[in-house]
């Protein structure tokens, strides 16, 4: 009897503190189907340059205060500039995130548009990455890299060692 | 009995039940509201909600705003221009009586109610609501601190205002709502409204409140002056604290003449308040004594950081400089030290939203503006929070106890003080301690939390408010007034609300 009201009790306090302050209540799964759509291999070419992804949704878990399960876009890239391997994560592709390398991470803004995150390794930066598809066959996006918003640390490098403007195809 | 008891733990099971379920789906309910807000109805909401009591008379006051403002929407117009209520620090004045007259006695009681109005940004009460209420009658009016000349400064006795009266009104409001208690008079004809000692026009006075309350729920409110200390107990405190004080006694008044290093107010409120005497417009008669400075009171170190030389002025500058199409910054240390004070000035790369600042030594702070740009945001972004921890990881920041870190746009500007450095250290390691949390984090802040640039400024405060409250970030925000003139300590209350946060 005793547990019971210390079980209520407890349950009403974190409902409570979470209407406040959390986007998500502790210990619940947030799916995003939306996401399936960018899932796949991507392949944008350009004569002897390629640019491709690999994109998986993972339900991560994040961490504490917060405690919750979120599915998110997680994926790696491979970019070859006349025919030269410039920068790959690819040998890490389809690792859990945690530990995976990965080098795109991203959400949905809207049903067909996606932003995120893009490792650029060569400069040893993270950049903001929007991924919008083009219509709704889902065959094909536009990717668009920008310089993330806000204050840098020293000896930062800026511009990019990717395309900041092409359209990938799905594989 | 046994049966009862059965039923009892049966009905008890599945009321647990039922509120898990609620749970989930209030969350998800909360989580998934988007349907814009009619600003005027959420002002008019927070006018008669927030800071509310149960007090009788202010309930009755607040059901004649309500019908007043089925008619005229006059609630969200008062909470626009001049700030929500404090119903639950209003001060009571009552006068029963009756008048003998021709034609028999009339009742003349009435009863005022002065209820404080504040802006979230407001460091001292800035405006008032007054509401008569007498036998037949309701009338209500809106007076502003820097009106106080406009009421004259003659001693009186009688109900009506004086320019005394009305400064005892608003110190009695910031001492219910901030906490003051003492205030440095700026126009010494504030003064001449009492007959209890002669004002010496070229001498500083301070005025010193009694520390028992007088609010709604305290005592009713004499509207007879404070009179300036005669303990000279300030003198003593501003010593210890380390201070040159000059002062002289005249009769039982204490008057200062100066104190600190080089802030001599020498002739003292007889000439510094005389732009706001004549008039009754653009400044103040008076304003909070604080000379003591507290380090360990984050209010009281951004207060005292406005009142140095430097300081105030690296806000303004970067808000002049919004309009160039690269961020600017300041790194700075020694801002006490007026003379001694060392800032070096850094700008961004044009059309980046971003700024590269790399303190060669641990430093005392830091502001960088956000230019305009239909991409910036109003408050700070993620990497900025990622640069402050980097910082404070690498022993960049000399002392977070008068570290600030600040932003500035066209329309808003934050500082904000790792107050508490073990929760800071703990979100630190949760959400910026390595690649793939700062992902985490990011998407938290962008997504979770909704900061971005298509919101509006004050979705955009609270959301940044919300996230840093809940992920336990050990951060202290302060807003800006609009003219940069003050900062003050902001959050988000059990009510969903963005309110004033006073340190004391």
């Amino acid at each position: 009897m005793k547990s019971i009201i210390i079980i209520i009790i407890i349950v009403l306090f974190i409902t409570l503190k979470s209407f406040g302050q959390a986007p998500h209540p502790p210990c619940s799964f947030n799916s995003h189907p939306e996401l399936d759509k960018f899932v796949g291999t991507w392949l944008w070419v350009l004569g002897t340059d390629t640019l491709e992804l690999k994109l998986y949704k993972q339900a991560i878990h994040f961490p504490s205060p917060l405690d919750y399960e979120e599915e998110c876009l997680v994926g790696w890239h491979r970019y070859v500039k006349n025919s030269n391997a410039v920068e790959s994560s690819f040998q890490y592709a389809g690792q859990a995130f945690f530990g995976g390398n990965s080098t795109v991470f991203g959400w949905n803004q809207s049903p067909i548009k996606l932003y995120g995150n893009l490792n650029d390794l060569t400069k040893d930066k993270h950049c903001d990455l929007y991924l919008t598809m083009t219509d709704n066959t889902y065959v094909q996006m536009i990717w668009k890299l920008m310089e993330s918003r806000g204050m840098k640390l020293p000896n930062f490098q800026y511009g990019f060692t990717l395309p900041t403007n092409l359209v990938l195809t799905k594989q | 009995m046994n049966f009862k008891l059965k039923l009892l733990n049966r009905m008890l099971y599945l009321s647990l039940i039922v509120l898990i379920v609620f749970a989930k789906v209030s969350c998800r309910k909360i989580d998934s509201v988007t349907e814009p807000i009619d600003e005027n109805k959420a002002l008019a909401s927070q006018f008669f909600h927030a800071h509310k009591t149960e007090n009788p008379l202010i309930q009755k006051i607040i059901g004649y705003f309500e019908s007043l403002n089925k008619k005229t929407g006059i609630a969200g117009k008062i909470a626009a221009n001049y700030g929500t209520p404090y119903w639950d620090k209003s001060l009571l004045h009552q006068n029963n009586s009756f008048l003998t007259t021709a034609k028999g006695t009339v009742d003349n009681s009435y009863v005022v109610v002065y209820i404080p109005l504040l802006q979230s940004y407001d460091t001292t009460v800035k405006s008032q609501l007054t509401v008569k209420m007498t036998s037949n009658d309701t009338i209500y009016e809106i007076i502003s601190e820097v009106e106080y000349a406009n009421f004259g400064f003659l001693p009186n006795d009688t109900s009506v205002l004086n320019g005394l009266k009305v400064f005892t009104l608003f110190a009695k409001h910031n001492q219910n709502v901030f906490g003051y208690r003492r205030f440095k008079i700026l126009d010494n004809r504030i003064l001449q409204g009492q007959t209890v000692f002669t004002v010496n026009s070229n001498k500083q006075y301070i005025m010193e409140l009694d520390s028992l309350p007088t609010n709604i729920s305290g005592r009713t409110l004499s509207l007879a002056a404070p009179l300036p200390s005669s303990s000279c107990m300030q003198v003593y405190e501003l010593q210890n604290a380390g201070y040159t004080v000059v002062y002289t006694m005249v009769g039982d008044v204490c008057v200062i003449s100066s104190y600190g290093l080089g802030d001599d107010f020498g002739d003292g409120g007889g000439s510094t308040g005389g732009g706001g005497g004549s008039s009754g417009g653009g400044s103040t008669g008076w304003e909070p004594f604080t000379p003591t400075f507290d380090i360990n009171n984050p209010c009281n170190v951004v207060d005292s950081l406005m009142k140095t030389q430097n300081f105030p002025i690296y806000y303004q500058y970067l808000r002049a400089a919004v309009t160039h199409n690269y961020e600017s910054g300041y790194l700075f240390k020694n801002p006490f030290d007026n003379i001694n004070t060392i800032h070096d000035s850094v700008a961004g790369p044009p059309g980046t939203l971003s700024i590269s600042m790399s303190p060669a030594v641990p430093i005392d702070g830091a502001l960088h503006n956000h230019y305009n740009d239909s991409l910036r945001l109003p408050v700070f972004s993620f990497d900025d929070f990622y640069q402050l921890y980097n910082w404070y990881e690498n022993e960049k920041i000399d002392d977070t106890r008068i570290f600030t870190f600040g932003m500035v746009s066209d329309s808003t500007a934050y500082i904000i003080m790792i107050t508490d450095s073990i929760a800071f250290e703990t979100f630190g390691f949760n959400f910026l301690n390595d690649a793939e949390k700062c992902k985490l984090f990011k998407k938290v802040f962008y997504d979770g939390y909704g900061i971005n640039e298509k919101k509006s400024i004050a979705e955009n405060e609270k959301a940044f408010l919300k996230a840093l409250q809940g992920l336990g970030a050990g951060i202290s925000v302060f807003k800006a007034a609009p003219d940069l003139s003050s900062f003050g300590r902001i959050h988000v209350n059990q009510y969903d609300q963005v309110r004033p946060y006073p340190c004391n």
